[in-house]
């Protein structure tokens, strides 16, 4: 009798141990390590020379799908739609979702969350043991083409930029990986959503408020997807939930 | 001769009386004329004044949706000791970000934190809290921000200078609409605030630059308990 | 005595309610007109209409609500481009409000929009023109407020980074702020905005097109087009008026790039407020130029029917890249104004032409300089037919042509001529008198009308002796005195 309830309880805590696992491992998204670099910010920093050097670090090879997220309000109600608290998040968080721990029909589970704001991805990071990129860490991994590192002087490319930031949102989002992959292994860094970086709202902290114009001080007056980026990140709050606005998580090599 | 005198002035009266007194030509006002956009694409809407004075709901720990103790971050201040934001609940709370080896701008918020606290009656200053949030916690370690408090002369318990993790400094900052970024020598670009919270930790008015407005600020002190 | 004192009492008091009378009436008609008071929603609308004019005689505070979207839209028959707009077109809607107005504006950003937009106005005078208050994220709404200072035509544009982007794409239109005693009544008005486009692809090249950086760096639009779109203002979406209206038109020019020409083919402008300002700065001019970022405003009175074409007077913008549209008006004629066409004449060209220039009015009695062949020798075939080559380059190559082979169907070929080597004598006859009528030549009937040639008989046998030994023809000679035996007949 002893042994056949060890043998139960052991066989339960096991299932239970590999279900939290497979949960675990579910959430956690393949990541690549990026080797540390220069990047141009567009807009220089005081005392700063043009390039920027980025150390060492990982990131996730896709942003989070709304799968993924859905696990981690499950294991943090405090987060669902019904529950987040307005300073947290504003009235359109996971407007999209059917309700607060069902996506419903419209949303592919395989796509990118949005409708998430910054301190919802600064939690879920929190919670998969990682951290939101900082913004030159994700221009670093963006400015990579598919066989360098970069930058990526490609003129066309600008222009395969810019007709996607033309775009309208789309009715249903594309699933992760269903883009290009870029040098580092990183797909969907541009062409699906837009994703919200750990400093966002350090560009030009005293120079022309661009979040309506002014490019004083800008290193590259040609690179007009930098300008929507960053004039993009300028106009957002933490706090701003956003249609076509997702985010992937970073690490730190040690 | 003298009657003829008089009738020129009296025919101007009878012209402007009629004048007056006909239709339309009246003092009183014409009614208020609101036209209707009957345009089918355009959304007309209201002034939004639904920012203010919706209805919150009150957490655990008598916070409500807006208040900025919702953070959680884990903070130790100049004497050493964990603290945490929410021990200011029930007090105001006067709140700046800085860091001590800022030379040129925070010394200035300091002071205007100075000059706001000798505004506040006396019979009320034991309500208020002035707290100071080091973005720099590489180098603000609590001892340091003790001697900064020394050397500022900012006494406890009404003044507290508080250090913690970057994770939770720049979440702090964000909830307040602070702007920081660290310069490759090692200082800081930073924006200047100093925000007011009411004793449930939300944010009732914020001085933006270095210059109190001064009217404000006194405004909002006669707001707060 | 009394009677005389009260008389007197009475005249100061009806002299002084007089006096007060005439100021309160005075006071009043100022107070009357400055004093704001009321609320109205702005109507908007899409060009080419414009809102009615206002009515009031007061300033009131103007709601305003304008939303931006991003739309797919037709640039062309057949080519589509991603428009970012004000209101769902381009261009933006047309705002008319009066000087002294108080507008609360709306600034709306449709859900579906992937950026943030703002928008500045010309007509605010503020930081930006509103553009840094305005900043809206997708989903949102801004609110701010300004009054109108200034009367004038205004353009409108969208401010977010990268602004050159913002209004390559579409974002931009016009605002009008009526002077105190607004504009004089016309029958008719319109909003006409000019604007480029750059596209990667060609003119015309059909499908979804993408914007060029390089095309707009280089200052080299695709596309230049009045209402947003090529053909938005010709055929059957042609403005309308009728004979005698007073039309008035409101141009923009938003560029991004170039500055415009206006002008419209067949009318010239009354009146011009150059600039869009206040005042009537020019009359009578046919062609205004609008600066990229400007306005203007132009009145005219159509006087006889017919279509009038609106260009950019840098014409190839008009004619290849779709700077051109229609105004159509119907009613009676007036050929005393304009006739139409009376007559369709044949021209073969001038006669100073014909008479190498040596006389040089266009009499065609006047007798012919006989200097050219007074040195022929009729002996030395050569120096004839050198004589008569002279003779032809100037007479008959205008229409013969140099090398003999006329113009099909209209001008008969002297090369191979079966027509010219069967009759020697018929041929001097019509060198002298012309021919009129069909003649069939190398199989091809021509019906035209040769003009008798002014030429003496000497150069006529010299031409004809070089035809008859030039373009394979029988090398037949002709003599002078047989010119002369014809010519008296």
């Amino acid at each position: 009798m002893k042994f056949f309830l060890t043998i139960l309880i052991t066989s339960f805590t096991l299932l239970a141990n590999a279900q939290n696992h497979e949960n675990a491992k579910a959430s956690i998204t393949k990541m690549v390590l990026i080797k540390g670099g220069y990047y141009k910010p567009l807009f220089k920093k005081n005392g700063q020379s043009e390039r920027e050097f980025v150390n060492s670090f990982y990131i996730d090879i896709h942003a989070v799908t709304n799968e993924q997220f859905l696990r981690f309000v499950k294991a943090n109600p405090d987060w669902s739609r019904s529950k987040v608290k307005k300073i947290f998040a504003d009235g359109s968080y996971l407007k999209d979702w059917q309700s607060d721990f069902n996506p419903g029909e419209n949303v592919n589970p395989s796509a990118p969350v949005t409708y998430v704001s910054w301190f919802a991805a600064k939690a879920y990071c929190s919670w998969a043991g990682k951290r939101l990129p900082t913004m030159a860490e994700w221009e670093l991994v963006a400015m990579a083409g598919k066989n360098s590192p970069g930058p990526n002087k490609d003129k066309k490319f600008n222009e395969r930029l810019i007709r996607w930031y033309s775009a309208g949102l789309p009715q249903r989002l594309n699933k992760v990986m269903s883009g290009e992959k870029n040098y580092w292994g990183a797909y969907d860094m541009f062409g699906l959503i837009r994703e919200w970086t750990f400093d966002f709202n350090t560009t030009n902290i005293n120079g022309t408020a661009i979040c309506g114009g002014g490019s004083a001080g800008a290193t590259d007056l040609t690179n007009y997807p930098a300008f929507l980026r960053y004039g993009f990140n300028s106009c957002l709050s933490a706090n701003s939930d956003l249609g076509n606005l997702g985010f992937r998580c970073a690490k730190d090599t040690k | 001769m003298k009657k003829y005198l008089l009738i020129l002035p009296a025919a101007i009266l009878l012209t402007g009386t009629v004048y007056f007194l006909a239709p339309g030509n009246n003092n009183s006002r014409k009614p208020d004329l609101i036209v209707k956009n009957t345009d089918a694409g355009n959304e007309v809407t209201k002034p939004n004044d639904d920012d203010c004075c919706k209805a919150i709901t009150i957490t655990e720990g008598g916070y409500t949706d807006m208040s900025v103790y919702l953070s959680n971050g884990k903070w130790a201040d100049q004497n050493g000791n964990k603290a945490d934001l929410g021990k200011f609940k029930n007090k105001n709370v006067v709140l700046a970000m800085f860091f001590a080896s800022c030379q040129s701008a925070c010394p200035v918020i300091v002071n205007d934190m100075k000059i706001i606290e000798k505004t506040i009656p006396e019979n009320k200053i034991n309500n208020y809290r002035f707290v100071l949030v080091s973005i720099d916690p590489e180098r603000d370690t609590p001892r340091v921000l003790k001697n900064y408090a020394r050397d500022h002369n900012l006494k406890s318990p009404n003044w507290t200078l508080l250090t913690g993790s970057k994770n939770d400094i720049m979440e702090l900052a964000m909830m307040l609409g602070f702007k920081y970024s660290k310069n490759s020598s090692g200082g800081f670009t930073h924006t200047n605030l100093i925000s007011f919270l009411n004793d449930k930790g939300e944010i009732i008015f914020q001085n933006d630059g270095l210059v109190v407005d001064m009217g404000s600020v006194s405004k909002t002190i006669s707001k707060l308990n | 005595m009394k009677k005389l004192l009260n008389l007197k009492i009475f005249s100061i008091i009806i002299l002084l309610s007089t006096a007060t009378l005439i100021s309160m009436v005075i006071i009043q008609g100022c107070e009357k007109n400055e004093s704001m008071r009321g609320t109205e929603f702005a109507k908007l609308t899409y060009a080419p209409d414009v809102p009615s004019p206002i009515m009031r005689d007061h300033p009131t505070k103007v709601i305003v609500n304008l939303e931006t979207k991003q739309v797919v839209g037709r640039l062309a028959d057949g080519v589509e481009y991603p428009f970012w707009t004000f209101g769902g077109k381009v261009p933006g809607k047309f705002i008319r409000i009066k000087v002294g107005d108080l507008v609360e504006f709306h600034l709306h950003n449709s859900p579906t929009s992937t950026m943030p937009h703002n928008i500045d106005m010309h007509a605010v005078t503020g930081p930006g023109g509103g553009a840094p208050v305005s900043e809206t994220l997708p989903g949102h709404s801004s609110v701010f407020s300004f009054r109108a200072e200034r009367a004038g035509l205004f353009i409108y544009h969208c401010a977010t980074q990268p602004v050159p982007l913002h209004i390559a794409n579409g974002m931009y239109g016009l605002i009008l702020v009526e002077p105190k005693d607004g504009l004089d009544p016309v029958d008719k008005e319109f909003y006409v905005m000019q604007s480029e486009f750059y596209t990667k692809d060609d003119y015309g090249t059909p499908g979804l097109q993408q914007f060029s950086m390089e095309k707009a760096l280089a200052e080299n639009p695709t596309y230049v087009v009045f209402n947003g779109s090529v053909g938005s203002l010709t055929n059957s979406n042609a403005l309308q008026a009728r004979v005698g209206d007073k039309i008035r038109m409101f141009v923009g020019n938003i560029g991004p790039n170039k500055i415009s020409s206006f002008h419209i083919i067949g009318e010239i402008f009354d009146k011009v407020y150059d600039y869009g300002g206040k005042d009537v700065t020019q009359r009578n001019v046919q062609t205004v130029l609008i600066p990229a970022g400007g306005a203007v405003i132009v009145e005219f009175t159509v006087k006889v029917p017919g279509t009038y074409l609106l260009v950019d007077h840098s014409i190839f913008r008009a004619f290849n890249k779709g700077a051109i549209g229609m105004l159509k008006v119907s009613g009676e004629p007036n050929k005393e104004i304009f006739s139409g066409k009376q007559k369709d004449e044949i021209f073969t060209g001038s006669q100073a032409e014909l008479n190498g220039g040596a006389i040089e009015n266009d009499d065609s009695n006047v007798i012919v300089n006989n200097e050219s062949t007074s040195e022929m020798n009729e002996n030395d075939i050569n120096s004839v037919i050198e004589k008569g080559k002279k003779v032809f380059s100037r007479t008959c190559i205008a229409c013969h042509q140099a090398n003999g082979k006329g113009l099909p169907g209209i001008f008969p070929p002297l090369e191979k001529s079966e027509f010219l080597n069967a009759d020697k004598e018929r041929a001097i006859g019509i060198v002298l008198n012309g021919k009129k009528g069909a003649v069939t030549v190398n199989g091809q009937i021509f019906n035209n009308v040769m003009p008798p040639q002014n030429l003496s008989d000497g150069e006529v046998a010299a031409v004809l002796t070089y035809v008859y030994h030039s373009f394979d023809n029988s090398k037949k000679v002709v003599k002078t005195n047989e010119v002369t035996k014809i010519r008296n007949k």
